[in-house]
């Protein structure tokens, strides 16, 4: 059913939920990440399960600094606080998006505020609505209802295509990764063989500066990666993935580049658990996984007992995008890292969902 | 000729008398007009054809070259291509000559047999009329033919190829029902980007129903109410959520074009392959928009295949994904996802039987794989964009290669490329008769 | 648009290729004459068995069929000659495998085992992925081969550079239940002497040119000229194993297979697929479809231990990927035999086109049959064997730079029941 909400809950209140919640994954990049902090951001639910949320959205341009301080603009997307204007400077568009995160069985809100220059709208593959080609004017808004059914790691990303331009919204940043949680804490869908302990959002995608110094003219047939990003940053800017010895890491792959990606874990093997927020029937062990252009996938790796305090696990493009231009080591890589200060805490990422 | 291997096959006489036999195989390209009548007579039954001795299925192809026609080209938009065209089944290189040389359709037609046929395929090599002097031999190589022989499996330095002039026959037993293609095999990489490229499928037997709660399929001659088809031999009722039944069938070979080695040849030039780097990306051929027109389009006189997808909300759709190209492309339908239920002409099901389908978004479709996927038409939505045709209302979801540098016609400003419709009307669409029917039916325009 | 020349042959070298290859004979259309030997020598997996392994990383030139050779480098034996791909390395499960590494090379190198738990590292110095071993000094791998399967090891160090140059080999691990098993289970025993072998790879010979002369090279340039499969570019993959005249690249990847008979003939031949190059590569086989039994050394099997294998005519191997995979071919229809005759008639072979240097068909149809070709064709075959092809179907990668057909391409030679003895 294509639920129309109606009922907003308090847009501040949402707005700092969406705050905390995107910073849960880089807090994780934290060696000092005092899980007692991380439990304080719990409070992520804000509104009782099943209840209607509202998200307000602006796209809108932005820059990007690059590890070799490399800047490109950037069209993005970004919360839009209550009483302030997507045009106002506190408002910084992100790339990827920030992170919307759901329970299942939500009624989801979504009004989109276009701060570009043209055309704008939000098509969210696997969730149950009409997709938008169409979207908002320069200025205007659109509305997004739906309801989120499925657990699970989803993108959301521009859906507008231009009949002046080339189809290079998307490159430009307007993508985001969205998860829907089920109601049982530390699980992915709900099920026992998708409990985690640790978890980490890894958004693929590519940076052609050239296409976005000029985005408006810019040949298609020139696409010609030079950085390579997980969630928006090369390495070593990547955030590293805290975890201890043993615990299950759900790794959250969003490739929104406009290449297909292949990624590889060291150390362990990792468990592929659902493509696209669907459960295989069948999970399967893997070491390097081919995650093609707009697809996700659900991974969980478990590190290896006894593996000394500090050893890190390389998470890298195994096409080997380990540069920034042309300089390694860089790209698209970070590193599952045991790290001795966390305290085995499970799961206190996702508790109180 | 052998007769004697009847007790070898499934002979499958009834389906042949009722469906037309060998006049239903092929779908698209020159064999449409026999299956779908003259313009007019749309929904007519083609005319049952005496049952065969013999060979069940006998189809003749001739190669030669012709242009294509892309948005995006400079000048006039065409392209120099090479590829395969049915013609009638007794005539000869000679006869051929003076009808087709130069004339050739892109891709090549869509051959669709039935599990159980002996399958006699002429290729008949009429040489080219823009390049007289390139004597090249051809072969037609069944991709993917299971346990195939070294004579019918078109690899010249492993058997032999047809020269100018010539003619040789493939015969082939189609034991396997699923999705395959089929292609030039001399000089590939020239050849294969020249668009000596297509479709091959068998149907499974069970389209011929169990006689109780897997209904005879429409195709096999079954009752109005029965699905088209069964893309597999699932042994399940068509209201079981593992059935692979389907209301409408499509079939969509994917592939990429690099202008420049169809320039050069054009030109007496070659190519370096290792610079492979198209501008083209196209499905049956056509890039967008055209990939949203009709079969037999009259703007689009040597590309006939169509790239659309049409159905009616709540109708099942297959469709045959394939590719002959040589990157690797992110396929989706944004707002349907897709169940994939065969992989390269084998059911997804282990060999205990464990269920191996999957849903998913974007279905990866590497070089030379076939990809059967089934979805379901969404409701029809008027509170949404609504277009309107002959047929009523509809609702567009787009069907793209996900890759969207891919998205473009030649670097031109605008969308392009591998992209092309879902329509999901509000039940107004006729009800396919054959596989890849679009509407309005179109006669072909030639010959 | 990349428009690199080649610029890779120096007279030096050339000289040499040329006094082992190019002039056997006059080349002959797209084909060196002398080149083409196929099989007629073992061709299956040439294991160096561990546990333990002294490996050297090293350099050295490969020759690829179109006359250039590409600078390499390479993990070869200590006291064992340069080599492409490394060393298959054998170990049985549970073994502690131990690998020594010295490094020959005037920049750090190191070696990473992906899939493998508890790597164990002695000495050298602290690198990005793994301990490194500096130049001119070594560094100790160890780990227990806890699971059975196929794997690749590489370089760990500037991985994007050292694994391209060929700093990368095969890692099987035999299983408990024997030898002849893939894995641990009753239904993963194949034919043991049809095991083989077929690591991927893609060259760009700039950047191998580049490193050799000590010049710069853009990575984000790159781009593939030579596709190679056992370290072998089409058609010196048919050669057997070891041939002389490709002293660095000792692996075969001929494919030998006998028609499927439940009594005779019953188990399947085990192809061991890795990719080591930096795309995936759909690699198709011709005969038959395959059934892949096992990724990335993990045996394709539910929780409830359902069998999970499935089959396909192409099997896109990712970079970094592995798969195991069963084939078989079965005279189905009885066309290769004598007594069923094929349903059409074989034209006059006057009226056919022949590959004059290169035919692999034996003028007749059922196996194990040697007739007549035309008159200046060149025929393979001696025993009336079929060939059918296997190549990467993404076709641009099935040349050798500019000259085709070679690459990532090798045949599937199917024998007569009982094997291949020449006709007389
Ligand atoms: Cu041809
Ligand atoms: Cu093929
Ligand atoms: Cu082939």
């Amino acid at each position: 059913m294509r639920a129309r909400a109606t009922t907003i809950i308090g847009l501040g209140l949402i707005f700092a939920a969406m705050a905390l919640l995107l910073i849960a994954v880089p807090a994780l990049a934290e060696p000092q990440s005092n899980p007692a902090e991380a439990r304080q951001a719990e409070p992520v639910r804000a509104a009782p399960l099943g209840a209607t949320v509202s998200v307000d959205l602006c796209a809108k341009a932005g820059t990007l600094t690059l590890p070799d301080s490399t800047v490109v603009d950037t069209w993005g997307f970004a919360i839009k606080p209550a009483s302030v204007a997507c045009t106002d400077v506190s408002v910084q568009a992100q790339v990827p998006g920030p992170l919307l995160e759901f329970t299942a069985g939500d009624s989801i809100s979504i009004t989109l505020h276009n701060a570009l220059a043209e055309q704008a709208s939000i098509v969210f593959p696997g969730q149950d609505l009409m997709p938008d080609h169409v979207g908002a004017a320069p200025g205007g808004s659109v509305a997004y209802s739906f309801t989120v059914d499925e657990p699970g790691t989803y993108l959301y990303e521009s859906g507008t295509f231009s009949d002046t331009t080339a189809a290079v919204q998307v490159a430009m940043g307007l993508y985001g990764p969205l998860v829907v949680r089920p109601t049982t804490a530390g699980q992915a869908y709900g099920t026992p063989a998708s409990a985690y302990d640790r978890e980490a959002v890894l958004v693929l995608s590519e940076i052609d500066p050239d296409l976005h110094a000029n985005p408006t003219t810019f040949n298609l047939l020139d696409y010609s990666p030079q950085y390579w990003l997980i969630s928006g940053k090369a390495y070593p800017e990547t955030d590293p993935i805290l975890a201890l010895p043993e615990e299950r890491v759900l790794l959250r792959y969003v490739n929104a580049g406009l290449w297909n990606h292949t990624l590889t874990v060291l150390g362990m093997h990792q468990t592929v658990i659902a493509v696209d927020a669907y459960v295989k029937n069948y999970p399967h062990e893997a070491v390097s996984l081919i995650i093609p252009s707009g697809q996700t996938w659900d991974s969980i790796a478990t590190l290896p007992a006894g593996a000394p305090f500090g050893t890190s696990f390389p998470l890298y493009s195994r096409n080997l995008f380990l540069s920034n231009e042309n300089t390694f080591p860089g790209g698209m890589m970070t590193f599952i890292t045991y790290d001795p200060t966390l305290l085995p805490y499970r799961n206190y990422l996702g508790l109180g969902m | 000729m052998e007769h004697d291997r009847v007790t070898r096959k499934l002979r499958r006489r009834d389906f042949l008398t009722l469906a037309g036999g060998s006049a239903l195989t092929v779908l698209a390209g020159g064999a449409l007009y026999k299956t779908l009548g003259e313009p007019g007579t749309s929904l007519a039954a083609p005319a049952p054809a005496p049952a065969s001795i013999g060979p069940d299925v006998q189809i003749h192809l001739a190669v030669t070259d012709g242009y294509a026609s892309l948005p995006g080209r400079v000048g006039d938009q065409t392209l120099y291509v090479f590829g395969f065209m049915e013609v009638p089944w007794a005539s000869t290189p000679q006869d051929l000559a003076s009808t087709y040389k130069g004339n050739v359709q892109i891709v090549s037609p869509i051959i669709a047999l039935d599990e159980g046929q002996e399958f006699h395929l002429k290729l008949s090599n009429l040489g080219l009329a823009v390049r007289p002097d390139l004597d090249d031999a051809h072969t037609v190589h069944w991709h993917g033919f299971p346990n195939v022989i070294a004579v019918f499996d078109g690899v010249p330095m492993q058997s032999f190829a047809v020269p100018v002039g010539k003619s040789f026959t493939y015969a082939y037993v189609t034991r396997d029902p699923g999705t395959f293609i089929y292609h030039c095999h001399f000089e590939d990489v020239e050849h294969v980007q020249m668009l000596m490229i297509g479709s091959v499928y068998v149907r499974p037997v069970q389209n011929e129903g169990n006689g109780g709660s897997i209904p005879k399929a429409r195709l096999a001659g079954g009752a109005s109410s029965a699905p088209l088809g069964y893309t597999y031999n699932d042994g399940l009722p068509p209201t079981d959520p593992l059935s692979t039944a389907y209301d409408r069938e499509f079939s969509l070979l994917l592939t990429e074009i690099d202008e420049r080695p169809h320039d050069l040849l054009e030109a007496v030039q070659e190519f370096v392959w290792a610079y492979y780097e198209p501008q083209y990306w196209t499905i049956n051929g056509r890039a967008y928009p055209d990939t949203v027109k009709p079969n037999n389009d009259p703007s689009l006189p040597h590309q006939p295949i169509s790239s659309l997808v049409q159905a009616n909300a709540g109708d099942r759709v297959l469709l045959r994904l394939a590719h002959l190209g040589y990157q690797q492309h992110a396929m989706e339908v944004v707002g349907i996802p897709l169940k994939v239920v065969g992989h390269d002409a084998n059911l997804l099901r282990g060999p205990g039987g464990a269920d191996l389908s999957y849903w998913t978004n974007v279905v990866y479709v590497a070089p030379s794989t076939t990809r059967d996927c089934l979805f379901t038409a969404p409701a029809f939505d008027a509170g949404a964009p609504v277009e309107s045709d002959a047929y009523g209302d509809y609702n567009v979801y787009w069907l793209q290669n996900r890759n969207y540098n891919r998205q473009t016609n030649n670097g031109q400003p605008g969308l392009g490329g591998m992209v092309s419709e879902v329509r999901v009307y509000n039940g107004g669409l006729p009800a396919q008769t054959a596989g890849h029917q679009t509407f309005p039916l179109l006669s072909p325009p030639f010959p | 648009m990349s428009n690199k020349g080649r610029t890779l042959i120096r007279m030096g070298l050339l000289g040499l290729t040329c006094g082992i290859i190019l002039c056997a004979g006059p080349a002959s259309a797209r084909f060196r004459q002398a080149q083409v030997t196929i099989g007629q020598g073992p061709s299956s997996v040439v294991c160096t068995n561990g546990p333990s392994f002294n490996l050297r990383a090293t350099d050295g030139h490969i020759s690829v069929p179109d006359g250039n050779s590409i600078y390499m480098w390479t993990f070869a034996e200590v006291g064992g000659p340069f080599q492409v791909p490394s060393p298959v390395l054998c170990v049985d499960e549970g073994a502690t495998v131990t690998v020594n590494l010295t490094n020959e090379l005037a920049e750090p190198v190191s070696i990473i085992f992906p899939g493998h738990v508890g790597v164990n590292t002695t000495g050298g110095t602290p690198g990005l992925f793994t301990a490194e071993a500096p130049p001119a000094g070594s560094v100790t791998y160890s780990f227990v081969a806890s699971e059975p399967g196929t794997y690749l090891y590489e370089s760990g160090t500037e991985p994007r550079k050292q694994i391209e140059m060929g700093l990368h080999g095969a890692l099987i691990v035999r299983p408990s239940l024997g030898a002849n098993y893939a894995y641990n289970d009753a239904a993963t025993e194949f034919d043991p002497g049809r095991e083989y072998l077929m690591l991927l790879h893609d060259i760009d010979h700039n950047l191998h040119q580049a490193v050799e002369w000590g010049e710069p090279y853009d990575y984000t340039t790159t781009r593939d000229y030579y596709w190679t499969i056992n370290g072998r570019a089409f058609p010196d993959t048919l050669a057997p194993n070891s041939v002389a005249w490709l002293p660095a690249q000792p692996y075969s990847a001929l494919l030998v297979v006998e028609p499927y008979d439940a009594t005779t003939n019953p188990l399947p031949i085990l192809l061991r697929y890795l990719n080591a190059g930096l795309q995936n590569h759909p690699f198709h086989l011709h005969g038959n479809y395959t059934r892949i039994i096992a990724q990335d050394g993990r045996l394709l099997r539910g929780s409830g231990s359902e069998d999970t294998s499935y089959q396909s005519f192409t099997q896109t191997i990712g970079s970094g990927q592995t798969y195991d995979v069963f084939m078989r071919w079965t005279d189905v229809d009885g066309w290769a035999t004598q007594s069923t005759p094929i349903p059409v008639d074989i034209p006059d072979l006057t009226n056919l086109f022949f590959h004059n240097a290169m035919t692999t068909w034996s003028g007749e149809v059922p196996l194990g049959e040697q007739g007549d070709v035309p008159v200046g064709v060149t025929v393979h075959n001696i025993c009336g064997e079929y060939y059918l092809i296997a190549h990467s179907h993404a076709l641009n990668e099935i040349q050798n730079f500019d000259e085709g057909m070679g690459g990532m391409t090798t045949f599937l030679r199917v024998d007569p029941p009982g094997g291949c003895m020449p006709v007389p």
